[in-house]
């Protein structure tokens, strides 16, 4: 099991945000957590990549308890995150931002192989590469925040709400990159709101709602279900 | 006034804003990160001095290998004084870290007078500092010459160590946004500490030249050139490192200026210096080169 949530609390001052939640995250799948806004869908991502701290539970990276670390040492064991918003260094150029992604790891041809592998990935990048991060447009800040991810060599990858904000073409380029990231064997964690997006790009998906987890299944399977329609698809 | 004096006054200014330079760095990248005024900056300053002083009074070490240790220490004590004060209280409310800072900056200072005494102590400069140099008709003191050079070479080397090293590249990370800066894996309580180091460096390099200019160091020294250089730093556009360098040089030309045209008013070269940090905070806070704090969300 790449990633194993277990009865997993976690409150913001005396909210309590995540009621024990349980997940799992097998290897090489894709996997989307859905949910209205303000479900916990953020929160859990960012209890994965040790932003905020669990009260009560595991979180299992390929077995390790990562729950107690700081953050940079979960993202130097395999965790990769695509933050809500990008959060593109803005003042940093498009190069630049590709290389603080890779900025723990020492094997420089990994790194230049694994550049030129999200250079193929988003050629848009390219021309760009010695433009500042702040001068790109939603869509291409979107695309350098998950090569950005990329550039750790990750072995999973998370994205938090990557369609926020985007036109549907946007959107539809963006989720064909993950599949094509999926392909190459990658194993993805992602959090939508475009929940019916999500579900036809993920084999298993699971349904959080106020901090506890209603529904899980095959994407496919909820992607038919009546109450998942009717809550998330706009009937 | 004639152009001898002219020449001498030039080299004055240009000598003491590159001082308020090296020193307002320390500021606007303690700022650029943490968003917080290290009061006890110019009081860094002083102990860098101190170094330098004991390394050659007491160690009888050569002049230039003291002065290269005392930056080295001083850098140390700049990133405990992060360690040990600041560290703890990142994720107070700012006023806390505030006052902090002032608390760090008095404890530096009562801490250097009952250590070391009130009494201040000759600083032993070496002799080609010390010498006077001709340009054109003017006799200008070699320290006006060396120290913007030197000055100059530092701030080239801190450059080239923001805009072209890996590490540079993760402080101007940590600058726009620590969090995402964390989230790429890097040590963030490291890359704080390095930019305490680096300011620290370049302020103890400040107040080994200061000392050399005026040799006459007291650990109270580092009270007015560390409001100053603050001042240079908040005129230049706090966070900006270019802005600094500028708001130094400005600052050190307007002290000299006014003194220079204006004799009758040279008691009051502190207070106008700080009527432009007034001005400046009332009229354009953000400073020549400052961004708008409107980005920074």
């Amino acid at each position: 099991m790449m990633l194993a949530i277990e009865n997993l609390h976690v409150y913001y001052g005396g909210i309590h945000a995540l009621k024990g939640i349980s997940m799992e995250v097998p290897e090489g799948s894709i996997v989307t957590l859905i949910g209205a806004n303000g479900a916990g869908k953020s929160t859990t991502l960012r209890t994965i990549t040790g932003l905020v701290r669990p009260r009560q539970g595991s979180i299992k990276l390929k077995g390790r308890d990562i729950s107690r670390l700081p953050t940079h040492q979960i993202v130097q064991s395999g965790v990769a995150m695509v933050p809500e918003g990008r959060k593109i260094f803005r003042n940093l150029t498009v190069r630049e931002n590709l290389m603080m992604g890779a900025y723990h790891r020492s094997d420089a041809s990994a790194v230049q192989r694994d550049f030129e592998y999200v250079i193929g990935l988003f050629p848009r990048l390219e021309e760009r590469l010695s433009q500042k991060g702040g001068t790109l447009s939603g869509g291409e800040q979107q695309m350098l925040a998950i090569g950005r991810a990329l550039m750790s060599g990750p072995s999973l990858l998370c994205l938090d709400e990557p369609s926020l904000g985007l036109a549907p073409l946007l959107v539809r380029e963006v989720f064909k990159a993950l599949e094509s990231v999926h392909d190459e064997g990658r194993t993805i964690l992602l959090i939508e709101q475009n929940a019916r997006a999500a579900l036809k790009l993920a084999d298993y998906a699971y349904v959080l709602e106020t901090g506890v987890i209603k529904m899980q299944g095959k994407a496919s399977d909820l992607l038919e279900n009546e109450d998942v329609r009717k809550a998330y698809l706009g009937g | 006034m004639n152009l001898e004096a002219l020449i001498q006054q030039l080299m004055n200014g240009l000598s003491l804003g590159s001082l308020y330079a090296l020193i307002a760095i320390g500021y606007t990248m303690v700022y650029g990160i943490l968003r917080l005024i290290n009061f006890a900056h110019g009081d860094i300053f002083m102990v860098g001095a101190y170094c330098a002083f004991f390394f050659v009074a007491i160690f009888r070490l050569p002049w230039f290998l003291s002065a290269l240790l005392a930056i080295g220490l001083t850098a140390l004590v700049g990133m405990s004084v992060e360690r040990i004060a600041y560290r703890p209280v990142r994720n107070a409310p700012r006023i806390s870290a505030l006052i902090t800072a002032l608390g760090v900056s008095f404890f530096i200072e009562n801490l250097g007078l009952v250590t070391v005494g009130a009494r201040p102590k000759a600083f032993a400069r070496p002799e080609i500092m010390a010498k006077v140099v001709k340009i054109g008709p003017a006799a200008v003191s070699a320290v006006s010459i060396w120290v913007p050079i030197l000055s100059v070479l530092l701030l080239l080397a801190l450059m080239y160590v923001i805009y072209r090293t890996k590490a540079g590249m993760a402080m101007r990370a940590v600058s726009t946004d620590i969090e995402t800066t964390r989230l790429m894996g890097a040590d963030v309580d490291r890359i704080i500490a390095l930019t305490f180091a680096l300011g620290s460096a370049l302020a103890a390099a400040g107040g080994i030249m200061w000392a050399c200019k005026y040799p006459q160091i007291n650990p109270l020294m580092g009270i007015y050139p560390g409001w100053k250089a603050f001042t240079a730093a908040v005129v230049g556009g706090i966070g900006n490192i270019t802005g600094a360098m500028l708001g130094g040089l400005l600052i050190g030309m307007v002290e000299i200026m006014t003194v220079a045209f204006f004799p009758g008013l040279s008691g009051y070269r502190d207070g106008i210096i700080f009527t432009l940090l007034l001005v400046f905070l009332l009229v354009k806070p953000t400073g020549i080169l400052g961004e708008s704090l409107k980005e920074k969300v």
